[in-house]
């Protein structure tokens, strides 16, 4: 998109050192994981709640390439907690949105915005060129197409999920055999009605579970620390406790258990 | 009997009671969705009819979070 400020291509390497600097200084991460950052790709789908946050997180982080898709508009209901948007871009796509946010943020980050909902082979195909997914939708069956699409690409996917005062994060990873998926946790599920317009959700609550969710995809992309493949994520946030659940894979899944001959 | 912990609160089952009989018996409406989890590790819905409890057990409904 065209803009004035400076440009990947404009930086000097010392200004990008310095700006990753206070994470370069980590021996986690050190300069090959600021570089592995640099290289990645990530598709962040729904930038409401969730999707604000983790781009917001990545995009400052020095991810190189965030995919950003969300068929929907900014509404006036969406700013208590949607907080890459702002009152003047009510009406705007959200992704056009957040893409004006995100470059203020870090003009070097290379953006794609997708302002549609996307099918499985859509996303089959868009998930090909990353190096991760991060779910922030509000659906079912939407958590459901990703899944499938990650599961059959083999690429993780950074799972979160926020509603009232609850949230949970997990991530699945089908390039390890033992992981498991989506579908293993929530499959036999007929659909959910869970709407914040219908349940309410407190505004901090998406920062806690977003950032968990930032967190994680930069520990996969750097390799840094333990992920929570394999493991759920709980917060009750009235009880400020979080605590998490061990996830095996189903081998009977229908989405990532082994066919049956 | 037994004594298990269901959501933190106190229950009683007979030795050899199923996850299913357990879930039927407490639920207030066991035709809203939710996840199990006992002792902490997730329990596959294909898993409710074949799950026997023991003494101690805490069993954990969740209710799904999609939200986004």
């Amino acid at each position: 998109m065209p803009h004035d400020l400076p440009t990947a291509d404009s930086l000097s390497a010392d200004e990008e050192l310095l700006r990753y600097s206070r994470q370069i200084m980590l021996p986690q991460i050190d300069i090959k994981g600021q570089q592995a950052l640099l290289k990645a790709t990530v598709i962040i789908i729904g930038l409401g709640g969730l999707g604000s946050v983790v781009s917001m997180y990545l995009a400052s982080s020095g991810i190189g390439r965030l995919i950003l898709v969300d068929p929907d508009q900014v509404e006036l209901t969406n700013l208590q907690r949607q907080i890459v948007h702002t009152t003047e871009r009510i009406g705007m796509f959200k992704v056009e949105s957040a893409a004006i946010q995100l470059t203020a943020l870090n003009p070097t980050v290379e953006l794609e915005l997708i302002p549609r909902a996307l099918s499985e082979e859509g996303l089959i195909q868009l998930a090909q060129q990353a190096d991760i997914v991060v779910d922030c939708t509000d659906n079912l069956s939407t958590r459901f197409l990703i899944n499938r699409a990650c599961v059959q690409t083999q690429k993780p996917l950074v799972s979160g999920a926020a509603i009232r005062w609850e949230g949970q994060v997990s991530v699945f990873d089908s390039r390890k055999p033992d992981s498991p998926c989506y579908h293993c946790f929530y499959g036999e599920l007929t659909e959910v009605e869970q709407a914040c317009s219908v349940n309410g959700v407190i505004s901090p609550l998406l920062g806690m579970i977003g950032s968990t969710q930032a967190l994680e995809v930069i520990k996969l992309l750097t390799g840094a620390g333990k992920g929570l493949v394999g493991r759920v994520l709980l917060l009750d946030a009235l009880a400020m406790e979080w605590h998490s659940i061990v996830l095996p894979k189903n081998p009977q899944c229908r989405v990532c258990g082994v066919p049956h001959a | 009997m037994l004594t298990l912990t269901l959501n933190g609160e106190t229950i009683q089952a007979h030795a050899n009671t199923l996850l299913d009989q357990i879930l039927a018996e407490y639920l207030e409406n066991i035709d809203l969705p939710f996840a199990v989890a006992i002792n902490g590790v997730f329990v596959p819905r294909q898993q409710y009819t074949k799950t026997t409890l023991k003494q101690g057990d805490s069993i954990e409904v969740l209710s799904p979070n999609v939200g986004g």
